[in-house]
């Protein structure tokens, strides 16, 4: 198979695969109490007419209409206006991440089982088990402040009233509603109206939740390509290459990372599609207005057909994330590896 | 060729000798090569013996006012929270940790709540590594249509946020369960409803590593010879799909209890999401301790994390052991 048809057959494949997930989430979300009567409910005699009577509507980009605490209006535009901050924390913390993660990796894995791999391993493995929650909280209330610097340990984005030192910034014109405009990214925003000192607080308060995110993903990331480059580095070429004399560095760089970091493309597939659905927990603790604040107000304070719309969209958002990145590495194991047949 | 070997060698081949008590000492062999390992080993093994104590001797956590009476409590909850004493020999054996939230005594909480954490986490994880490991491998060893369409059944489990699961779980689906006379706690129905997206992630990792085993020489030779294709995954598919699953397996034993923990701090405004309110647990020891940080005391929380890193690490150090062993590329 070409990879452009498979790329095409996959993409075309979303379609079915979204259906029958809203398919399900809709017939679920029916059972939850006093949902029943709602006018999403209303469209036909039967769910499944229901249900097509919704996807019309999805189809058409009209998902429905919310309002919770921090939002009102439709939910294809909370989810334009929610997302970018989403993906904004989750690729500068992955990319973070992968970064610490690699070099380590190689470091641990030259060093198999002698003290240098154990300590690697064994600090990684601690600073993994700790909770995201529990490290969160720690972060705000013990983070050592330096001096100068004011918002620091407070996290979240210009919605948050609590953003010390920024008050005065909260009315400018390009900020309405908590959501700043064009990206809806605050950090990018400030530098794009060239307000740097408003850049740097937005920057500052997202270094608490982007150090919880790297502390959870680093280790997974770590334990993965250590097993994958130390696996790699007895494979039969390998050894020829080494008793032909090629040099470590080379036989490292060229030819052990090469393989060894396959089997860390999967995993790195379900950590960005997770990272990009946003981290509930991370989000609500540092008030900052991505995907997982929203799901947080859908769950737990909106109600009836708010709830409905909304999480259907989440789910469908989230859906779409899962297959783009599950087509991404299908993709990038047959580019790196020509004989990676399907 | 080495790799051929199998870890579900036939019964034919190995009729007179005893198949299980062989492995099992060649993994004690290889243990005692390997002391990182054996550590990961004693650790995980002292864990389970010491969550499942509870019902072979139940008063060994010792009875009277310091002990069980204390954790009476999780059953009673509604006392007022009381402060929190730090780690001291003045009271007694049980008071060594502490105390966290209505004065429960930590060691011997931390002690009887473990069992809840370990059957819950290896309920998920295992049952979820098993379905993963055998989708995985079916569809990356057949590919085409099949392969299709498992795949886009995993995605759809996968697609499915965690939160939002377990809220379809709590309020949707066990009404079905209860009309059908089936009663689930707390913890039992977050157990399930992380099962049912839990092993997405096994299913895609074991698919990988069986796409890049389908190509090998080994496998070809086993097709040419005319065998059966289950049994080509059997025999040469899954032992090597196993080894991925098994460290990543290790890992998300780390992510089950601070989901629990989640769920406590996520439900505690709302009431909708209750899960273990009458159900000793670690996550909601941790909760109950976070509860203290605002106050600068950090010790009732920091203790059961410190309780539950001890176990992730042993039992990471154990799977990576499991994985190596298992790993037929590795093998002598």
């Amino acid at each position: 198979m070409r990879l452009s048809y498979y790329i095409l057959v996959r993409i075309v494949s979303i379609i079915p695969t979204v259906f029958v997930l809203l398919f399900l989430s809709f017939v679920f979300l029916k059972y939850l109490p006093g949902n029943s009567n709602l006018p999403i409910y209303s469209g036909g005699s039967n769910i499944f007419l229901q249900f097509l009577n919704y996807f019309e509507g999805v189809l058409h980009g009209n998902l429905g209409n919310i309002t919770t605490n921090v939002y009102s209006g439709s939910v294809s535009q909370a989810i334009l206006y929610y997302m970018p901050e989403t993906i904004f924390l989750g690729a500068v913390s992955f990319i973070i991440s992968y970064a610490i993660a690699l070099p380590l990796s190689d470091f641990s894995a030259k060093r198999i089982k002698a003290p240098g791999d154990f300590t690697a391993r064994i600090v990684s493995l601690a600073i993994y088990s700790l909770p995201l929650i529990f490290l969160s909280l720690l972060m705000i209330f013990y983070f050592p402040i330096p001096k100068g610097v004011n918002s620091f340990s407070l996290g979240g984005s210009a919605g948050n009233p609590s953003l010390s030192g920024s008050q005065n910034l909260i009315s400018a014109s390009w900020i309405s509603n908590g959501i700043s405009f064009p990206t809806h990214i605050l950090f990018i925003d400030a530098i794009i109206h060239g307000n740097y000192s408003f850049a740097l607080t937005a920057f500052e308060s997202q270094i608490l939740p982007i150090i919880s995110i790297v502390a959870l993903v680093t280790p997974i990331l770590f334990i993965i390509l250590r097993s994958g480059i130390y696996d790699s580095s007895s494979l039969r070429h390998i050894k020829l290459f080494r008793s032909m004399g090629v040099s470590a560095r080379t036989l490292s760089k060229k030819h052990i990372r090469r393989n060894g970091i396959t089997p860390s493309i999967t995993i790195s597939g379900l950590i960005i599609a997770y990272l990009f659905g946003g981290v509930l927990i991370v989000e609500k603790i540092f008030n900052i207005d991505g995907l997982g604040f929203l799901k947080f107000q859908l769950l737990f304070t909106a109600s009836g057909s708010t709830q409905v719309y909304g999480l259907l969209a989440v789910i469908l958002i989230f859906g779409i994330v899962v297959m783009v990145v599950n087509i991404i590495v299908d993709v990038i194991y047959r580019l790196i590896n020509p004989e990676y047949k399907y | 060729m080495k790799s051929t070997v199998s870890i579900f060698r036939k019964p034919s081949q190995l009729r007179n000798r005893n198949v299980i008590a062989e492995r099992f000492k060649d993994f004690f062999s290889y243990m005692r090569r390997n002391r990182m390992v054996f550590a990961g080993f004693i650790i995980t093994m002292f864990f389970l013996i010491i969550s499942l104590l509870d019902q072979v001797v139940p008063w060994y956590l010792g009875e009277g006012y310091y002990a069980r009476n204390n954790l009476s409590y999780f059953i009673n909850p509604n006392i007022a929270v009381t402060a929190s004493i730090g780690p001291t020999f003045s009271h007694g054996i049980y008071y060594i940790l502490g105390t966290t939230y209505h004065g429960i005594a930590l060691f011997p909480a931390l002690l009887d709540s473990f069992r809840i954490d370990v059957a819950s986490s290896l309920f998920i994880v295992i049952l979820g590594g098993v379905i993963g490991l055998i989708i995985g491998s079916i569809s990356g060893y057949f590919g085409g249509v099949l392969d299709e369409i498992l795949m886009r059944i995993t995605d759809i489990f996968y697609s499915i946020p965690v939160f939002i699961m377990i809220l379809l779980f709590a309020l949707a689906i066990s009404i079905d369960f209860r009309s059908h006379g089936i009663y689930l706690n707390g913890v039992e129905l977050v157990s399930f409803a992380l099962l049912t997206i839990w092993w997405p992630r096994y299913a895609r990792l074991a698919r990988s590593k069986a796409i890049e085993v389908k190509n090998s020489r080994y496998v070809e030779s086993a097709k040419v010879s005319g065998m059966p294709g289950l049994s080509v995954v059997w025999n040469h598919v899954i032992p090597n799909a196993i080894s991925p699953v098994i460290s990543l397996i290790g890992l998300d034993f780390g992510l089950i209890v601070p989901i629990f923990t989640v769920i406590e701090f996520i439900g505690e405004g709302t009431k909708i999401l209750q899960i273990s309110q009458y159900t000793p647990e670690i996550g909601q020891l941790i909760y109950g301790g976070l509860t203290f940080i605002p106050k600068g005391i950090v010790l009732p929380s920091l203790i059961p994390v410190i309780f539950l890193s001890i176990f992730i690490i042993g039992i990471n150090l154990f799977a990576e052991g499991l994985r190596e062993f298992l790993n037929p590329e590795r093998r002598r």
